[in-house]
């Protein structure tokens, strides 16, 4: 099967993301540099996901009602999960951690039991 | 068993209910204006003309138009599902507004359309004979009685187009003192004119611009941030990502009071319009919804006075901004007012210290003190006693005259005139001019006293 990059599938990508911007987006809005930050830990890791894909993922966001956990379970393989909990709280904190976006953090560790 | 009952709304008392929803004539005719500007028109003219015994208004654009099924479905007070998002560039709202806004205004509706490859078509709600049928009767005109209608423009020969109607104003009559139609209507349409040219000024510009006038003269747009102005000074912005887009937030400082120039400050209400409204400029779908005001965030004060922050949401986050029927204000969410804390900051700091800048003399100087009491909260104005001249003058006074001067320097701290200045600063700072005091008259007044 056509891998994205060494280790992680396009859904992978797009989950992660999501995921991301759960955590960014806990009240609805996602920072210029928090949206930033996503989008080029993704191009790192990823280099021929474009920015057209990119929004069409986080659209895909605002658009559902899937909750944090809801994409949470979708992922399973550890070395996915390290990343997504990389991605999710380096982009978060691209303008300051805020509390709420902390919460959401956390209960992504708590239900991939990363909370230690 | 339960058992339901039809209670549709008696049309009768219902119609009575959507004439008072609370348009201003320029409200309503804004509301109007948006759907001009969601059938991509390029010319709107709005024309009242004075001089007659039954006035009416008319507002003509040059849009895509509509068919009859169209004009039909569109002419149903509430003919949009609020909760469907509407698409970029759509003003509407609930998809009652052009009809509550009219009823509002005028007890007869006409919208006359047409599309480039269709007949014209015509369709009216007349208030007169809703309440004397007590349904919701809708009258379908024939090509015949659109032609005998002079008001009318639209017919065989135009390309495209909508046209609406207003008669048998409701907004003139107001009680036997009320003023001639003629003077009422231009007084209105004053207010409407710049109401326009503020809200729409951002339609009214670039590649994709709309013109519109009134009574046959452009309306030119009023840019609140004055950002083409010598002094204008752009600050912070950013983008916040949400459901369908961008929310995107820019500071601006205006140009300080004597930099600006005179017709631009009259039309934005003066020096103490512009104090008045500064704050949170809301623009959904680049029209503007909110005109000043910190909506609780911040408060207003003088040297703010200045201070505006733009921001700039999407339609797709109505629900979420709760934007009432006639599209003139709404509420922030709590998220958005949490990112807005942050901006709020920048500009009203940087208005402050334009005022500050060029008001050093304002703050302290060798002649006036002022003393701020932390503790208590209060500010007082009083001359300085360490002032040099001062000393220097008391030395060659005696001891009663050296108390006298002194009390009398006391009684002027006290006696500032400060609400006067306030005021003054408020409403007319450029009027205000120190350096212009005629030392040569109080030197001649001390000599003629003292004169032997």
């Amino acid at each position: 099967m056509f891998k994205w990059s060494v280790g992680l599938e396009k859904d992978d990508i797009y989950t992660s993301i999501k995921i991301a911007a759960c955590v960014c987006g806990k009240d609805g809005l996602i920072s210029f540099p928090e949206e930033e930050k996503i989008f080029q830990l993704v191009s790192e890791k990823s280099p021929s996901f474009t920015r057209v894909q990119f929004d069409q993922v986080i659209d895909d966001f605002f658009d559902s009602v899937d909750q944090i956990e809801d994409y949470a379970e979708i992922i399973s393989d550890p070395s996915i999960r390290q990343f997504t909990l990389q991605l999710a709280s380096k982009s978060a904190g691209a303008d300051g951690l805020d509390i709420r976006e902390n919460i959401a953090l956390s209960k992504l560790k708590l239900l991939w039991g990363e909370d230690r | 068993m339960s058992r339901v009952e039809d209670l549709s709304p008696d049309p009768k008392s219902h119609i009575k209910t959507l004439m008072k929803i609370g348009y201003s004539l320029s409200s309503a005719v804004a509301d109007i204006l948006d759907n001009s500007i969601a059938a991509s028109s390029k010319r709107i003219e709005i024309y009242a003309p004075p001089g007659l015994d039954e006035p009416f208004i008319s507002i003509l654009d040059d849009g895509h138009g509509m068919s009859a099924d169209e004009l039909i479905h569109n002419m149903r007070i509430g003919c949009k599902d609020p909760s469907i998002e509407r698409e970029k560039g759509d003003l509407g709202r609930f998809g009652s507004g052009m009809k509550t806004a009219s009823f509002s205004q005028a007890r007869r509706l006409t919208v006359v359309s047409k599309k480039s490859d269709g007949p014209v078509v015509a369709a009216v709600w007349d208030i007169d004979k809703i309440e004397e049928t007590n349904s919701w009767c809708l009258e379908i005109l024939d090509e015949h009685e659109i032609g005998l209608e002079p008001a009318i423009k639209i017919d065989e020969t135009t390309n495209q187009g909508t046209q609406l109607l207003l008669e048998n104003l409701t907004i003139l009559r107001k009680g036997s003192h009320a003023l001639s139609y003629d003077a009422e209507l231009t007084s209105l349409l004053s207010d409407l004119r710049e109401y326009i040219a503020l809200h729409f000024h951002r339609f009214m510009e670039g590649k994709e611009k709309c013109d519109f006038f009134l009574n046959n003269l452009k309306i030119q747009p009023l840019d609140p941030f004055m950002s083409k102005s010598d002094g204008y000074q752009e600050g912070r912005s950013e983008r916040l990502r949400c459901k369908g887009g961008h929310i995107v937030i820019k500071t601006h400082v205006l140009p300080h009071f004597k930099r600006m120039n005179n017709k631009d400050m009259e039309r934005l209400g003066g020096a103490s319009g512009i104090t008045q409204n500064q704050g949170l400029y809301i623009y959904r779908e680049k029209r503007l919804i909110n005109a000043g005001g910190w909506l609780g965030l911040a408060k207003n004060s003088q040297l703010a006075a200045l201070a505006r922050v733009q921001i700039d949401v999407p339609s797709s986050i109505d629900n979420e901004w709760s934007t009432d029927v006639k599209k003139s204000s709404l509420q922030l969410p709590g998220k958005v007012k949490k990112e807005l804390r942050k901006f709020l900051s920048d500009p009203i700091k940087r208005a402050k210290r334009i005022h500050s800048y060029r008001g050093t003399v304002d703050t302290a100087n060798k002649f006036w003190k002022t003393c701020e009491d932390q503790n208590k909260g209060t500010i007082t104005y009083q001359f300085e006693p360490k002032n040099e001249e001062l000393m220097a003058l008391l030395k060659e006074c005696n001891h009663n005259n050296r108390l006298a001067i002194a009390k009398y320097l006391i009684s002027l701290s006290k006696n500032i005139p400060l609400n006067h200045i306030y005021q003054k600063m408020s409403e007319s700072p450029k009027d205000i001019d120190q350096d212009s005091i005629d030392s040569n008259l109080i030197e001649a007044m001390v000599a003629k006293i003292f004169k032997g």
